[in-house]
């Protein structure tokens, strides 16, 4: 088991059928839970947030990647990898609101202060892993734009184990999610867990970007958490059917963007992805005025 | 409980609430709403009116929860008891949610955690729902629905919880005819079934028709009692440079 764990280390090593399957499901599973995970982002307007903490995982990868190397458990070991990158995530998104605060800065300044520092902090670090040891980098060339082809079983075994989590917190807290989004003044009257329930969602949200950050690429991975979202957004409906409508077209943005970079090698999977969930969104475009709800009529009945 | 406690649905001694240290917009609030009283908030802008309820909710930053009593409790013991309705324009309406979905919302607290919404609470809701004539707008997305509409849908939210005590930011604001019938009505059933509402109000003109009591806010409270009397003080009209029988013009805050 432990050998396999370096199956390919760039897009050009063909793979095998079988691992092509099982790269495609990895990526599926990825763009669902996005989705999924996305539309609350969006409805919590977290969107920027996501963004911060995508770019800022990446000097929290090179320093677990260093400390791998260091430990002699290998700098590529996914769950030190997924350790380190929400470390740092974390830390950027704890700083949001402590900028906020300061006279003149505000939130979207903050946005902006947190994540270049964090992202250019990661981005030396990069620089040094891969002019200081070639051969060891294995996966990391691919961080910033991603790439499907450079995915190890452990990956998707985190994949799987993070898609698992994310259906099940969704699941069991479907209803505060949408009501802490919708009405937060009135979901603390009622006593609601606000702050927790933010966490969590902060948490789902951090590990998602760290967990796809392989396939997708730490630049554009947020994409693909808001994009999918924002499509369903559009194209109306209830909650549920929202989240499910963005998971399944997350799914399919991913696996479109996988066999697109497969066929074209210098193609980065994270580009082709987000490409795919574009053109999925800018497809909705049209569509959405159609759907618009008149009042009086349940969704879909049209009483102009 | 003491007896003297269980008459008086909200009773506020000294409170303050604002936005930070240097931003007080309420200090020195001494209040107490009688059980089964229905009672306008009103005031000029700026008065602190919304500020007020938000705080006494400890939704400010700065407020003193010390000095609220809420059924003779601090809100953290009774707050499936409390219901509030914020300012209709401070939700996302695009939110996708259904009429019906919103309202259940009220009841999330008696659900509780992890819990799905069952088939009892939909029923509180359409009931809820019925009760503001929008019987029929149940599974119609809260973006089509009109402002009266998408009011009523709030005041329907709050009726499901059944609470005892109702702070409500503005229920008659920018509401079609219809609605605003519709709020008055529902308001006084929960009056008559024993609930206490402190209301928000601008439209001095219908407050002595919708309220049975009036409050004056303007940065404290400045007067208390039947809502007639209240607006017939000179003094009160003086203060705030209140000015025309209909009502609608506070001049400012100038003294």
């Amino acid at each position: 088991m432990g050998g396999n764990a370096r199956m390919s280390q760039g897009p050009t090593d063909a793979l095998p059928a079988a691992n092509t399957m099982l790269v495609l499901s990895g990526c599926a599973l990825f763009g669902a839970v996005a989705g999924a995970v996305g539309s609350f982002v969006l409805a919590r307007r977290r969107a920027l947030l996501a963004d911060v903490a995508a770019h800022a995982s990446l000097p929290g990868v090179c320093l677990a990647f260093l400390a791998g190397e260091a430990l002699g458990v290998g700098g590529r070991t996914a769950w030190l990898l997924l350790a380190g990158g929400a470390a740092t995530a974390l830390l950027a998104t704890w700083c949001v609101p402590q900028l906020a605060r300061l006279r003149g800065v505000g939130p979207d300044g903050a946005l902006a202060v947190s994540l270049s520092f964090f992202f250019g902090l990661g981005a030396v670090l990069l620089s040094a892993i891969q002019s200081h040891d070639s051969a060891a980098q294995g996966g990391l060339n691919h961080l910033l734009f991603g790439s499907a082809a450079a995915t190890t079983r452990s990956d998707l075994v985190m994949l799987a184990v993070l898609a698992a989590a994310a259906i099940a917190v969704v699941a069991l807290l479907f209803k505060e999610f949408a009501a802490i989004a919708f009405d937060e003044a009135h979901a603390r009257v009622l006593g609601l867990p606000v702050r927790t329930m933010d966490i969590a969602l902060l948490a789902l949200l951090v590990s998602t970007v760290v967990a796809g950050m392989q396939v997708a690429g730490i630049v554009l991975v947020v994409s693909m958490i808001i994009a999918p979202a924002a499509t369903a957004r559009l194209l109306r409906g209830s909650m549920p059917r929202v989240v499910c409508t963005a998971a399944l077209l997350g799914a399919g943005s991913a696996i479109a963007g996988v066999l697109l970079s497969l066929r074209y090698e210098s193609l980065p999977t994270g580009s082709a992805m987000t490409l795919c969930a574009g053109a999925a969104f800018l497809a909705a475009l049209p569509l959405a005025p159609l759907l618009v709800p008149r009042a009086g009529a349940p969704a879909g009945g049209a009483t102009p | 409980m003491s007896g003297a406690h269980a008459d008086i649905a909200l009773a506020l001694a000294g409170f303050r609430a604002g936005y930070s240290a240097a931003e007080i917009k309420v200090h020195d609030v001494d209040l107490r709403l009688a059980r089964g009283s229905l009672t306008a908030l009103i005031g000029p802008n700026g008065a602190g009116k919304s500020t007020l309820l938000k705080g006494v909710l400890g939704l400010t930053p700065v407020h003193t929860p010390e000095r609220v009593r809420i059924l003779g409790q601090p809100l953290d013991a009774v707050r499936v008891r409390v219901a509030y309705l914020p300012q209709r324009s401070e939700i996302d309406w695009d939110f996708p949610l259904r009429a019906v979905d919103v309202v259940a919302m009220g009841l999330y607290a008696r659900i509780g955690l992890f819990r799905r919404v069952g088939r009892d609470a939909r029923t509180r809701a359409a009931r809820a729902l019925d009760l503001v004539g929008l019987a029929d707008a149940a599974h119609t997305p809260i973006g089509a629905l009109s402002g009266g509409q998408r009011q009523r849908v709030l005041v329907a939210r709050a009726l499901a919880q059944e609470a005892d005590l109702l702070l409500l930011d503005e229920p008659f604001a920018n509401v079609d005819a219809q609605s605003e019938r519709t709020i008055a009505e529902a308001l006084q059933r929960l009056r008559a079934a024993g609930a206490t509402i402190l209301a928000v109000h601008h439209d001095l003109a219908s407050v002595r028709a919708h309220f049975d009591d009036a409050v004056v806010l303007h940065g404290t409270v400045r007067a208390h009692g039947r809502a007639g009397d209240v607006l017939a003080e000179s003094a009160v009209a003086r203060v705030f440079g209140f000015a025309g029988a209909d009502g609608r013009a506070w001049a400012g805050t100038r003294a």
